[in-house]
């Protein structure tokens, strides 16, 4: 009945979608990977990915039709993907990957980690970290293969401020204070980012209390009374009550401040690993980016995502797709990751660049480890429409951290209760 | 008191503010000019100042950049394309709509109108629907191939087209009476009488539907966003919004600024030469 | 439906009635021409724009991720969470507030500009330049709006100038501020152009009797060109209303624009809240964004009925 309601609808033009016969046989396609790329042909990864494309289809015969769309333009792709109509290849990272893997679009990719590294006689299994891949599996599967790894950190300069390395909470604002008093402004934040904004809660809080204490709020409105949501809230509430940020930085245009942190404008910049790499242009001459994790006590854990390569299940050459990853994860291209995109490699035997070398080390140290953002931006109706704005309230000064913490606890009722 | 208000107070500040709005909106256009002619340092650092020396250099790395040339030609063949099947499609139905006695034509005036207060969005869903089961449908069963610049196209002209009607329908109500008769008396036929003598007496409220709907089509940017999402597809606002996209790691903002001024300054010189005439036809189709 | 009233008054040209009878005797060959001119945008506009409306009203009692996923019945259920959201409920009333306040704006602006528009030196030129923001790419706003608007931005800058201090333009508690200024300034010159292009065919004289008995500028406006352009108005203000529902991408420009971030809850409105759950990451929930349509579709025809009731019942005659 719905099937003939759609056909009524849309017209006969339904039919198609899952018909089988074809005029364009299927013959024609099968030696093409799509691969529909959100880097920008321009950008050192697209630049990347063609290459590694290249060479692909001279060692195997298999032409990949690269299209590099951008950001936006992957707006629809999981709908273009449902429809039958997607790439083989996809780009996808820890926090973007739930969302594929929710409509059943994620292919598992378990039998890649038994897949050899063309030319070094080793499996993928060998050559990922543990870290690595638990940051690209789900709680079923492998969805998606890393080529890099993501992490955050207080980014500074090391030529002005040469070992910088709060421990406590407390030797962080001690830092803020001193850098205040000195005329200096000490955090930039692009404030008009509300997913930049949430660093400050979720480390505070994450980094303490370890995987998991992030998304329970989600999920649990009990998981709010807890004393350390109320803690890291608390800290929080100290920074934007110190005055700490530049002048009206919520109305700061992405990438204004980070573009000033890169002029030495601020002393510290809360951001992920690719920072150095976006602002790369505009760093101020003889700056030594430098970071240090977020002093936040308790577990310590830190955080580990990754950005990779997804297999479309719907597509229609998944194990040349499979084949792809493989050939992919040679060192050769892996050290471009780190030369020419400045991002830390998937890889541990290809060192990051000389600045990400610290949070290289502190990523394969790490006793407790979390995904981005711990997974809360999966359920994106929580996240943008409950969290990310009540997150902004706090961070601005608007609300203090018990009334955050309040907030926070009737919203998480409510939003679960109108799931029904 | 009465005349301080009304005949001075509030007279003379509306002139002197329509007089800074002009003034601001030149400023802007000139403005945006200017930084495309800057390199980016200047760009950023004096943002008011005349250029040192003059980059021409940004329009070619506009132009290379997030596929500027191809978007041009994408834009520039589906507005006019677009444009003109909009008033080959509304032009007739809207005269026989104000020129007929039967009942049926007043309710179809209606229906069209409807099309006016229906908001894109609500039709997205059913669009990207069509855009991939068209594509499936042509390409598995029909012609072996599909583009979706056809797709934009399509849906570009039908969401244009109650505005097309509702306004070209007012105007053909407008026109006197015996022209068409004359032409038909004549014994020419209603195609001819058409094209011969309603089209000419019409020209302002064609030309009226015709540059709005140039001006719509050039900027119109989320259905573009949905069914082209390809750098081979895109249309220019789309590539303007790739390239700010790509700043973040390139900082070419006197490109940037000459990206704005390839979409932005087109329609400006469109409208400088024929912007008497949008005026003109836009009266006599939704006034009167 | 209601919106049937916005067919355009047909108060200037209407068919002639003395001449029906000629019409009738000899079916006009334009008679015979009624199908075959209106077929083509008929079935284009059929198919292609009422039936796809049609469908997404079907989609909006569904919850669907799109083709080729199962699609299950889900009857008010969509309808039922847009109405718990506290982010829809706010993009709800921000809509409003875009329509009504920014509605009030506009049309404030035009009357002021009619009433100095008439006779003020360089008429022709302002009413041009006015109209100019409307022709510009909103995106290509977006990406100078940064510039423009940011805490050192050129605004600041220049009000730094003059003494006045900065202000949080782009923040959450300003920016919806912003975006109504924005939208006000590139749709007022339509309005303007569409309601002098009537004014001007007002004769003359009328003023000049009217200056004889002593009436202000302001008078004037109310007593002569108001009444005698209200026709347009009604029909303008239905427009305004109709696009003012449908604004998306100033929000897109004036936020978030070259980011994946999502604009902030102030600022959102309904067009921006759709897109966000039928595109832009996360499981797409087509059904909650048909409702969204299919509930901004109500809006938009209940205003319509009310603006054309409001404008119908303030109707002067006067010639």
């Amino acid at each position: 009945m719905r099937k003939l309601t759609v056909m009524l609808t849309v017209g006969a033009l339904a039919l198609s979608v899952g018909a089988c016969g074809k005029k364009n046989g299927s013959a024609a396609s099968e030696k093409e990977l799509v691969y529909t790329s959100s880097w920008g042909a321009d950008e050192p990864q697209g630049k990347l990915i063609k290459s590694i494309a290249d060479d692909f289809t001279k060692a195997t015969g298999t032409k990949v039709d690269l299209k590099f769309v951008g950001r936006k333009g992957t707006d629809t792709l999981p709908t273009e993907m449902n429809a039958g109509q997607g790439p083989d290849l996809f780009d996808t990272s820890t926090d973007s990957v739930g969302a594929f893997v929710a409509q059943n679009l994620a292919a598992p990719l378990d039998d890649v980690l038994d897949m050899k590294v063309p030319g070094e006689g080793k499996k993928v299994r060998d050559v990922l970290p543990e870290s690595v891949v638990k940051a690209s599996t789900d709680k079923d599967h492998v969805r998606f293969m890393a080529h890099t790894v993501i992490s955050t950190a207080v980014w500074y300069d090391a030529s002005k401020h040469a070992g910088l390395a709060p421990k406590t909470w407390k030797e962080f604002i001690a830092y803020l204070d001193e850098a205040k008093k000195d005329g200096r402004t000490p955090l930039g934040q692009d404030g008009t980012v509300n997913f930049y904004n949430a660093y400050w809660f979720y480390s505070a809080l994450v980094r303490s209390e370890g995987a998991g204490s992030l998304s329970a709020l989600g999920k649990d409105p009990a998981a709010w009374d807890r004393p350390a949501v109320l803690a890291a809230a608390k800290k929080v509430e100290e920074l934007a009550d110190g005055g700490y940020f530049q002048k009206d930085f919520m109305a700061t245009k992405y990438p204004a401040a980070q573009d000033a942190w890169a002029q030495g404008k601020y002393d510290l910049n809360l951001n992920g690993t690719w920072l150095a790499a976006e602002t790369g242009s505009k760093l101020a001459k003889g700056t030594e980016v430098a970071s240090f994790q977020l002093p936040a006590g308790g577990k310590n854990s830190v955080e580990v995502g990754t950005l990779g390569w997804g297999v479309n299940a719907k597509g229609h050459n998944v194990e040349a797709a499979k084949e792809f990853l493989a050939f992919a994860l040679q060192k050769k291209y892996e050290a471009k990751i780190s030369t020419d995109a400045h991002n830390i490699p998937a890889r541990p035997d290809v060192p990051a660049p000389g600045y990400l070398a610290g949070v290289q080390k502190d990523v394969a140290e790490a006793k407790f480890t979390h995904r981005t953002y711990d997974d809360m931006a999966a359920d994106k109706n929580w996240w943008n429409n409950v969290f990310l704005p009540l997150d902004d309230q706090l961070l601005s000064g608007k609300i203090d951290a018990a009334t955050f913490v309040k907030t926070g606890k009737k919203k998480a009722a409510d939003y679960l209760a109108s799931k029904g | 008191m009465r005349r301080l208000f009304g005949d001075i107070l509030v007279p003379r500040a509306t002139t002197v503010a329509l007089w800074a709005w002009v003034v601001f909106n030149l400023a802007l256009v000139a403005w945006v000019g200017l930084q495309s002619l800057k390199d980016s340092g200047q760009v950023w650092l004096s943002p008011f100042a005349l250029p040192d020396t003059i980059e021409w250099g940004n329009y070619s790395a506009a132009w290379k950049a997030a596929g500027f040339s191809a978007a041009a030609l994408n834009s520039t063949v589906l507005t006019v394309v677009g444009s003109l099947l909009i008033v080959a499609l509304s032009a007739p139905a809207a005269y026989v709509l104000a020129r007929s006695d039967r009942r049926a034509a007043g309710r179809l005036t209606g229906y069209f109108a409807m099309g006016l207060s229906i908001p894109v969005q609500t039709i997205v869903i059913p669009i990207i629907v069509i855009k991939l089961s068209v594509s499936t449908f042509m390409i598995d069963w029909v012609t072996g191939w599909w583009d979706n610049r056809i797709t934009l196209l399509v849906f570009q002209v039908v969401l244009s087209l109650p505005f097309a009607v509702f306004v070209l329908t007012g105007y053909m109500r407008s026109l006197p009476h015996e022209i068409e008769e004359a032409a038909e008396l004549d014994g020419a036929g209603p195609l001819r009488a058409f094209v011969q003598v309603v089209l000419p007496v019409a020209k302002p409220g064609v030309m009226t539907v015709l540059i709005l709907n140039v001006i719509g089509l050039w900027n119109e940017t989320l259905l573009a966003l949905l069914i082209t999402p390809t750098p081979e597809e895109r249309t220019l606002p789309a590539a303007l919004l790739s390239l700010y996209g790509s700043m973040q790691y390139s900082s070419d903002w006197g490109a940037l600024f000459a990206g704005i001024v390839i979409l932005v300054y087109p329609m400006i010189v469109l409208y400088l030469w024929l912007g008497r005439r949008i005026v003109e036809g836009m009266t006599a189709g939704i006034g009167k | 439906m209601g919106t049937a009233t916005l067919t355009p008054p047909a108060a200037v040209a209407p068919p002639a009635a003395g001449k029906a009878g000629k019409g009738k005797r000899v079916r006009p060959a334009r008679e015979r021409a009624f199908w075959p001119f209106l077929l083509p945008a008929l079935i284009a506009y059929s198919a292609l724009f009422v039936l796809p409306s049609l469908f997404g009203f079907w989609v909006s009692f569904n919850k669907w991720a799109g083709p080729g996923s199962p699609m299950t019945w889900h009857g008010l259920g969509n309808y039922l969470e847009l109405a718990r959201s506290e982010a829809f409920r706010t993009s709800f009333v921000n809509t409003f507030v875009l329509a009504f306040g920014g509605g009030a704006l506009v049309f404030a602006f035009t009357f002021l500009s009619m009433m100095v528009l008439r006779q003020v030196k360089g008429r022709a030129f302002i009413r041009s330049v006015i109209f100019l923001p409307m022709i510009i790419s909103v995106i290509a706003v977006g990406v100078a709006i940064g510039f423009l608007l940011n805490p050192d931005g050129a605004v600041n800058t220049i009000l730094g100038w003059v003494g006045i201090e900065a202000r949080p333009w782009l923040g959450p508690d300003m920016v919806f501020k912003c975006i109504v200024a924005g939208l006000v300034w590139s749709s007022t010159g339509f309005y303007v152009a569409l309601m002098m292009s009537a004014a001007d065919s007002i004769p003359p004289y009328l003023y000049e009797d009217a200056k004889l008995i002593g009436a202000t500028k302001w008078e004037q406006f109310r007593h002569i060109t108001l009444p005698l352009t209200w026709d347009v108005f009604a029909v303008s203000a239905v427009l305004w209303v109709v696009n003012s529902l449908k604004v998306f991408e100033i929000v897109i420009a004036f936020t978030t624009a070259g980011t994946p971030a999502s604009p902030p809850i102030q600022a959102r409105t309904v067009a921006v809240q759709q897109y966000a759950s039928v595109a832009g990451g996360g499981v797409p929930e087509l059904g909650s964004g048909a409702a969204m349509g299919v509930v901004i579709l109500i809006v938009t025809t209940i205003l319509i009925v009310l603006t054309r009731r409001v404008t119908r019942r303030e109707r002067v005659e006067l010639s």
